[in-house]
């Protein structure tokens, strides 16, 4: 998927976890978009979701080595950023996927479907024409309406109140 | 700045943005549109932002646990994984958060078939599952022995999985079979008395009243014509059907010849391809409006009195009216999203024409 190029330091970071504020991850577009400028566009054109990536994560690792020099007593942090399991990060992972619950919920139901197949059955574009025994052309805009709907319902909640409980999670999760 | 114009502007970038992950997603871009995403990029901030947000939003719908519990519409519904025990099964108290996180689903009966299977067998075997599609529906079923069956647009079939066979019954429509290896336990579809039997292959079945036709794309399966399964069991006149062949036979089992056809990708994926052999172009067209949300009306009697032969993809209406333009002359108009309306023969035309 388009997506698994992103680096674990950059999947962690735009993940929200650890405490990473929303106002963050504009910072972070701010500084990625001023190197993005830095570039030649030929060499950007080669690969720009690769560029785009590689980039992103360079400057989320600099967010978070500095971070981490702010909070130097938090010393699991960096441990996970190599570690591919998330087993601390159960309560997250299980407000994110209540919320996602209820942005899927709101979804037209083809658009739910279609979402469904894609990253639950892992099926491609194609295969989920076939199955629904629609277009593929239905099949684009149905992903595109469904993403760009849930990014639009989880701001208000992933980047307002739900960021400061998945912060106090984690945090009291990590102090036994 | 206004509050409103820059949420309207994250807005339309987060459309955007959408518009960018469905591209990188489904194909290779073009240079063209890989300079083109570049260019977007370097506009504006608030473009990378959302294309990191959208791929935060990815990497969260990736990692989602519970598709199983979000509400499906009524005639979205192309999944039943027959053995309902697995299911619950594997979603028992004793299953981790993490094992929930993975895709479970995806492959449960392949994943669980060592161990579950015996018990459920013995759950099952007796009873016969029927299962229905209805117009413009599809259902994809997963068997207990991990066999996949994949239904066609208004099938009507029957599964019973017994400890020496594993049958099923096609009263009407056509389904892909994917057959899991048991050299034990044949796999026997019966179709109006033809019986189609394989160990472990893919092969489809269609049927209605006067013809079935079964073809398959892997392996070997033995085909039994009707009057010889009924009549004499001594004699039968078995057809063996190796991979990429397809024979027709009539309720009569008069069997047409073996033919051979081309290895398709989409017939993987269901029987996208069809045959249509001096086919009235008001049938075909009655094909296609079964199978697609898309519909196409015919508005000139005399083309649609036509008959014309080929392999069609039934599930892109779109083809159809291409070809039907260029051997008619056709003009084929959009009439909103859903309706595509053929006019206006032009005279003269060929009386017949095939697109391959």
């Amino acid at each position: 998927m388009w997506f698994r190029e992103l680096q674990l330091p950059l999947r962690r970071f735009i993940a929200g976890r650890r405490g990473i504020v929303p106002a963050d991850l504009d910072d972070v577009a701010q500084e990625v978009f001023l190197r993005l400028l830095r570039y030649q566009r030929e060499e950007l054109v080669t690969d720009p979701r690769g560029y785009l990536f590689k980039i992103a994560a360079n400057v989320a690792s600099e967010w978070s080595m500095r971070a981490r020099q702010r909070f130097p007593h938090d010393s699991t942090w960096l441990d996970e950023l190599t570690d591919d399991r998330d087993a601390t990060d159960e309560m997250d992972r299980t407000q994110r996927n209540a919320e996602l619950h209820r942005a899927l919920g709101e979804l037209p139901p083809r658009a739910r479907e279609v979402l469904r197949l894609h990253f639950g059955e892992g099926l491609n574009h194609e295969m989920i024409s076939v199955r629904l025994g629609v277009t593929r052309r239905i099949v684009k805009r149905d992903i595109v309406q469904a993403y760009a709907r849930l990014r639009l319902a989880l701001t208000a909640t992933a980047e307002t109140t739900l960021q400061p409980n998945i912060i106090a999670a984690a945090a009291s999760g990590n102090k036994p | 700045m206004s509050a409103s114009s820059a949420e309207g502007r994250r807005i339309r970038a987060a459309a955007e943005a959408a518009g960018w992950v469905q591209r990188l997603d489904s194909d290779d871009l073009s240079a063209q549109e890989r300079g083109e995403f570049v260019d977007w990029l370097r506009e504006s901030p608030v473009h990378v932002a959302e294309m990191l947000r959208m791929g935060r939003l990815a990497t969260a719908l990736e990692a989602f646990g519970d598709w199983a519990k979000i509400p499906r519409s009524g005639n979205l519904l192309p999944d039943v994984v027959i053995p309902l025990p697995t299911h619950r099964w594997t979603r028992s108290p004793a299953a981790s958060s993490r094992a929930a996180h993975r895709k479970w689903y995806a492959g449960v009966a392949a994943a669980l078939a060592p161990v579950a299977v015996c018990a459920l067998l013995l759950l099952h075997q007796l009873s016969a599952t029927a299962v229905h599609t209805q117009a413009g529906e599809r259902r994809e079923i997963t068997l207990a022995d991990g066999s996949v069956v994949r239904l066609s647009p208004g099938t009507d079939l029957t599964i019973r999985l017994e400890p020496q066979v594993r049958s099923v019954k096609i009263m009407r429509g056509e389904a892909v079979f994917h057959v899991a290896k048991d050299r034990d336990r044949p796999f026997v579809v019966d179709a109006a008395g033809t019986r189609v039997q394989a160990v472990g292959t893919v092969f489809s079945v269609a049927s209605n009243a006067e013809t079935v036709v079964v073809t398959v794309t892997e392996g070997r399966v033995k085909v039994t014509p009707a009057n010889a399964a009924t009549g004499n069991p001594g004699r039968e006149r078995e057809i063996l059907l190796d991979a990429n062949e397809r024979v027709s036979l009539s309720a009569q089992g008069i069997a047409r010849p073996v033919r051979r056809i081309e290895a398709s990708p989409t017939l993987e994926w269901g029987e996208n391809q069809v045959v249509f052999e001096n086919a009235r172009v008001a049938d075909v067209v009655a094909r296609f409006n079964h199978r697609n949300r898309v519909q196409i009306r015919i508005e000139d009697d005399v083309l649609a009195a036509r008959t014309v032969s080929g392999v069609f993809a039934v599930d892109d209406p779109r083809s159809f009216v291409e070809f039907l333009q260029a051997i008619a002359g056709a003009a084929g108009t959009d009439n909103g999203p859903d309706e595509i309306v053929i006019s206006a023969t032009r005279a003269g035309a060929s009386p017949a024409a095939s697109p391959r």
